[in-house]
């Protein structure tokens, strides 16, 4: 965080609170775990690669899987997140690998 | 606690020991009466498909959205379902085809995750294992997960109490289940936690986490499976200490008796699922590999490599006169095998992808009597 400037009010209230809670940046993991972005408690490797760093071992279509990860939560960062930020992402899409397109935009 | 069975016995750490629903009626069903499957559906339904006609024969409304997981009453009629992003039980009474009646247990600054859930056989308390999470002002702040009990009949919260230590496996929270008689629940962790419902205290643990013989090393539980009251199937591996090969095998828990009984089919299989059929004479485990097992010889009789790969399915029905399987639960498709040769029949479009794990239910249970 040293390396960063706050540039605008929510960023200096962002600092503030950091010195009020003794100067800590903690990562999610730390426990408690924290949830900033959604509420996985876990880092994988991610949405696109397998556990063994190819894609050979994901979902086949890929699309089986999304709606797994979107209501649990697993991976915030690559698919919206069902329980706190994007409950309506995927209203007008009930099944994933046939109408994927009709899943809504997400801008953080 | 008696341990026995034909093959090594095996009592080690359950790494990842989980349940599902039940899969199959409690007694061994009739194998002329055919069963439904009930299926949560995106984004807000349940579809019940009837195995005689493999069509899908009801549908029923959520009405906060998908479900995560759900629970049944011993005789089917009642089913409890999580769901509004896991802060609402939503009870459908399966007859009826209409949810019933709803509860909610989260305030505006706490919410109540529900991530499992027991009905208790008079289906009068339902047990909520549940994670409350504080919203402050950049981040969500999880509390340890408690058991919620609430009185389904004055609806009202009635207690709740903190998992204890022993039965807190890394970070999952346990799966719930009563004891037949309603005296007790089990929560599914490394071991088996008994908690007394009359005074929440822990009054046993089924040890799955030490060695009974030596030259064995940890055991990891599949998922299990009811298959009658209190008796739970699952699959074991093992990999031994010394030449670090991997051993899988087929366990069985009574809770009431408090047993545990094993036996060893051979080297490591792909198979995650585990089905029981109706007779209890035929077994089979899927599904990156699909084995039929003979539960008489304790034998794998059959073997088909490379059905599914990647993320693979987390259901596994077999059909009630035992020609069938039904494989679900991932994507939008039902994938029927034949139960004998274990070839792909055909695929089935469930109209939406899957949520909750599906169960199989007897058709009487979903069926009106009503003129």
């Amino acid at each position: 965080m040293k390396h960063l400037k706050a540039v605008n009010r929510k960023a200096v209230a962002m600092f503030e609170r950091i010195d009020a809670e003794g100067g800590e940046v903690r990562g999610l993991q730390d426990p408690p775990p924290h949830y900033p972005a959604g509420c996985t408690t876990i880092f994988s490797p991610g949405w696109e690669v397998d556990a063994a760093g190819t894609p050979a071992g994901l979902c086949q279509p890929v699309e089986r899987d999304l709606y797994d990860c979107y209501k649990t939560c697993y991976w915030p960062a690559q698919v919206p997140d069902y329980l706190n930020n994007n409950p309506d992402w995927h209203s007008g899409c009930g099944s994933a690998t046939q109408d994927w397109r009709k899943l809504d935009l997400v801008f953080p | 606690m008696i341990r026995r069975g034909a093959g090594p016995l095996l009592a080690a750490t359950l790494l990842t020991l989980v349940s599902g629903p039940p899969a199959m009626a409690a007694p061994p069903a009739d194998p002329k009466s055919s069963q439904l499957h009930l299926f949560g559906v995106w984004p807000n339904r349940l579809r019940l498909f009837d195995e005689a006609t493999e069509e899908f024969v009801g549908d029923i409304g959520l009405k906060y959205g998908a479900a995560t997981n759900s629970t049944h009453s011993p005789d089917f009629s009642k089913f409890y379902f999580v769901t509004d992003r896991m802060e609402a039980i939503e009870v459908v009474d399966l007859k009826k085809r209409a949810v019933v009646d709803t509860l909610k247990l989260s305030a505006q600054s706490r919410q109540i995750r529900i991530a499992n859930v027991a009905v208790n056989p008079a289906g009068t308390l339902l047990y909520l294992v549940a994670t409350p999470v504080v919203l402050e002002i950049d981040r969500f702040v999880p509390e340890e997960s408690e058991v919620f009990v609430y009185d389904l009949e004055n609806k009202r919260l009635r207690d709740s109490f903190k998992i204890p230590k022993e039965a807190q496996s890394g970070g999952f929270r346990p799966n719930i289940h009563f004891s037949p008689d309603g005296s007790s629940i089990f929560l599914f962790g490394r071991d088996i936690h008994e908690i007394r419902v009359s005074d929440n205290q822990l009054v046993s643990t089924i040890a799955l986490s030490k060695p009974l013989l030596a030259g064995y090393g940890p055991l990891r539980g599949a998922r299990l499976t009811e298959e009658a009251p209190g008796v739970y199937y699952g699959l074991y591996r093992t990999k031994d200490p010394f030449m670090q090969k991997t051993m899988i095998g087929v366990l069985q828990i009574d809770l009431l008796k408090k047993e545990i009984e094993s036996f060893e089919l051979g080297p490591d299989v792909k198979v995650g699922l585990f089905a029981l059929s109706s007779d209890r004479k035929r077994a089979y485990a899927g599904v990156q590999d699909v084995i039929a097992i003979d539960m008489e010889t304790r034998r794998i009789v059959k073997r088909v490599e490379g059905v599914e790969q990647g993320r693979t399915n987390n259901s596994l029905i077999v059909s009630s006169d035992g020609t069938k399987l039904y494989v679900s639960g991932v994507g939008d498709l039902i994938q029927v095998y034949d139960a004998e040769t274990l070839a792909h029949l055909k695929d089935i479009f469930a109209g939406g992808d899957f949520m909750a794990t599906p169960v199989a239910i007897p058709r009487d249970a979903a069926t009106s009597s009503a003129p």
